[in-house]
């Protein structure tokens, strides 16, 4: 009974957020599956039979088939990375990679300087991903791009997650607001710049509608996990078969703990874990739809009208069908997906959508960007 | 050679988009548009971005300035003379024309299947028996402590029949081709598992003395056994992690770019060759068997008739793709017919 009513607010937030659609101009998407599936065949192909080399080319070529299918009045996105590119992103973290392995293996020793000189990486990384990504997106001829300031990422991604931690999650929603102001605000469309005046109380509603669905599954992860620390806790400095006897006396304490449940334990799990995903999909369609439909790219207004009913049908079916076929069909599930969020989206223009500047200004770095290109850290705003 | 067709000019230096009519000359791309009249760009100074599907096509001019097109065909017609349009031709043919793509999909299920029927394992087992035994012992150091807080008790065997089979267990130590310090015997109780045995990465054999009611005969338990000896020998553990990490690893690698939800649809292939992997060890832990007892002048067939002893109770005989050993009459007709080589 309270789980119809929580249902229903969700729909209504979803609605709330997507103001009218038709006073804007839709964007629209072009692709086909079976067009497409010859693409993802070769690349897969390609990709394997030349060890790995070839995914730089199949990124690309993927890239470009839904950026040329996406349209907006007339005119095509365009992605113009080179494969070159990155391919030397992609070598320089097969690199890291290996470095990292034979270290471990080694010098156990020197793995935690390792992991955290990764993590302090990683900021600098997402900068620069995003900036590449933005400076090779092109439409009608006038690039994107992102300028980032350094010192602000490493606040949103190193000081403030460790800030969330230690609230347990309490901050997350304001984290969330101020990452997506970080992305937006500092990306531009030629010289017209992007503007998202996120307010975190709008985050915190979102939030917590999630937390209302998804508390289960929050409680049973959450559990797993806290039992993890707190069994690493125990046993650390032991040596192996104490810290192993150590484990098993929790693990048996536990499930004395839970013996009176063991019944209910699958219901719970059953229920918990359609509801962490209902409560997870939940929070990204209302966060993008939030995120989309107030943010101006010069004077020009988004819009986004995600129903969370549907992507979770998409997400659903493409699931069980990419099963039945062992993969075959990934490339219709992904189109499928794809055209459901573009043709969500349009655009209100405020004036002239011709006379917007391409800034010749706009240069990213020699290196470092495909550093973070190779490093897949881009956090895309979902489309 | 002449090549019209109309396209939409960016000059590069605003959004603004002027019709144009273009008209390919000999060596000279023309561009023609009512607002700036005419333009001429030597064919050697523009760039032809290669076809991906039917999406538009942009042509690079000089200057920063763009042609975009829709008629595919028509650019095509002037792409091949240009730098690196061969490949790109070459590029779009196989992912357009369906005999093409037809062969592309025979070709990566034949390697997805070759690599998972034959590549990982030898693969896995090169790499297996060049590391040291180090790395095996890593893997289940403090196992046998675990296993025996949850499933074992200590043996009720008198200690003089323990002699007897301890000393049997080195006789077949001695013949298999591994050093006596590597591996050694255990004995348990564990109502919890009934008639089993088990061999630890570590060397270490674990017998159940339900196992030893269960035989007829002594030289029943000696095969057992001699099919544990078998893991170790072709050392089934380390090389289990290396072929299972591989193969979810490549999985994850072709199924990756479809999100967290979906990863899950790499669940079950992943598990199904997983188990597949798991059948195949215990054939070769049989083969190693039927081989040693041959030397010992053990009857091999005492192999076949305690395994089906030993399944007989268990109603797990579920489909063979969901199970982690063999049937036990496929592993009886293989003894059998290792037996005939002999």
């Amino acid at each position: 009974m309270s789980m119809a009513i929580t249902m229903d607010q969700v729909e209504l937030e979803a609605e709330m957020a997507a103001p009218d659609v038709k006073t804007g101009m839709p964007f629209s998407f072009h692709g086909k599956a079976g067009e497409y599936f010859g693409i993802w065949i070769v690349n897969l192909l390609l990709s394997i039979i030349t060890l790995g080399i070839y995914s730089a080319w199949a990124k690309v070529r993927t890239k470009r088939y839904f950026y040329g299918n996406t349209t907006l009045d007339g005119s095509a996105f365009d992605y113009l990375a080179s494969p070159v590119q990155i391919l030397k992103g992609r070598l320089i973290m097969v690199a890291v990679i290996a470095t990292y392995t034979i270290i471990s293996t080694w010098w156990p020793a020197a793995i935690l300087p390792f992991v955290i000189a990764f993590f302090l990486l990683a900021p600098w990384a997402i900068v620069r991903a995003r900036a590449f990504n933005a400076h090779y997106s092109s439409y009608r001829n006038v690039r994107f791009n992102f300028a980032g300031k350094l010192g602000e990422a490493y606040q949103l991604f190193v000081l403030w997650p460790i800030a969330t931690l230690l609230t347990v999650g309490g901050l997350a929603p304001y984290v969330a607001c101020r990452v997506d102001r970080f992305l937006v605000n500092y990306a531009s469309y030629g010289k017209a710049p992007m503007a998202f005046e996120g307010e975190t109380s709008v985050y915190y509603r979102i939030y917590g509608m999630a937390l209302l669905l998804g508390w289960p599954f929050l409680l049973l992860y959450g559990g797993l996990i806290a039992l993890g620390i707190y069994i690493s806790a125990l046993t650390i400095g032991l040596d192996t078969s104490e810290a192993e006897r150590v484990s098993t006396e929790i693990g048996q304490q536990v499930a004395t703990w839970l013996a009176p449940f063991v019944h209910w334990l699958p219901i719970i799990i059953l229920i918990a874990i359609p509801l962490g995903i209902v409560a997870w999909t939940y929070l990204t369609v209302a966060r993008q739809n939030y995120l989309f439909n107030n943010t101006k790219v010069g004077p020009h207004e988004l819009r986004l009208n995600l129903s969370l009913a549907r992507v979770l049908w998409i997400r659903f079916s493409n699931l069980v069908v990419i099963a039945l076929s062992v993969g075959l069909m990934i490339p219709w599930a992904q189109i499928r997906m794809a055209r459901y969020q573009i043709e969500q989206m349009s655009l209100v223009p405020k004036g002239d959508l011709e006379t917007m500047v391409n800034d010749q200004q706009n240069k990213v770095g020699a290196y470092g960007d495909e550093m973070g290109e190779g490093m897949d850290l881009d956090i895309g705003l979902g489309v | 050679m002449t090549i019209t067709f109309s396209a939409a000019f960016f000059d590069g230096t605003s959004s603004k988009r002027h019709s144009v009519k273009a008209r390919l000359d000999g060596e000279t791309l023309l561009v023609e548009g009512h607002e700036f009249g005419r333009l001429r760009f030597p064919l050697d100074m523009i760039k032809v971005a290669p076809r991906v599907g039917n999406t538009p096509r942009f042509i690079e001019l000089t200057g920063g300035a763009r042609l975009e097109i829709g008629d595919n065909d028509a650019i095509d017609g002037l792409a091949p003379g240009l730098p690196g349009g061969r490949f790109h031709a070459l590029q779009f043919r196989m992912e357009s024309k369906l005999r093409w793509i037809l062969a592309m999909l025979v070709l990566t299920i034949g390697l997805g299947w070759g690599m998972v029927e034959y590549g990982i394992p030898y693969a896995a087992k090169q790499v297996a028996f060049a590391l040291p035994h180090e790395v095996d012992e890593s893997l289940g150091s403090g196992a046998l402590a675990a296993l025996d807080e949850l499933v074992f008790e200590p043996s009720t065997l008198n200690a003089g029949y323990r002699q007897r089979l301890q000393a049997q267990f080195d006789a077949l130590v001695a013949k298999s081709d591994m050093g006596a310090d590597r591996i050694r015997l255990e004995f348990r109780a564990s109502p919890v598992m009934g008639p089993n045995a088990l061999a630890l990465p570590s060397g270490i054999v674990i017998m159940t003395d339900e196992l030893v009611h269960l035989a007829t005969h002594e030289e029943e338990v000696m095969a057992v056994l001699a099919h544990e000896i078998g893991h170790i020998r072709h050392r089934h553990s380390l090389r289990g992690v290396l072929q299972n990490s591989t193969v979810a690893l490549g999985i994850a690698t072709v199924t990756g770019d479809l999100g967290s939800l979906t990863a899950i649809s790499a669940a079950l292939p992943t598990l199904l060759v997983e188990l597949k992997y798991s059948r195949a060890f215990e054939l070769e832990a049989d083969g190693y068997a039927v081989d040693l007892m041959t030397t010992m002048d053990i009857e091999p067939s005492a192999l076949g008739s305690i395994l089906t002893r030993m399944t007989r109770g268990r109603n797990d005989e579920t489909s063979g793709y969901f199970s982690t050993h063999p049937a036990p009459a496929e592993r009886v007709k293989r003894i059998e017919e290792g037996m005939q080589r002999e």
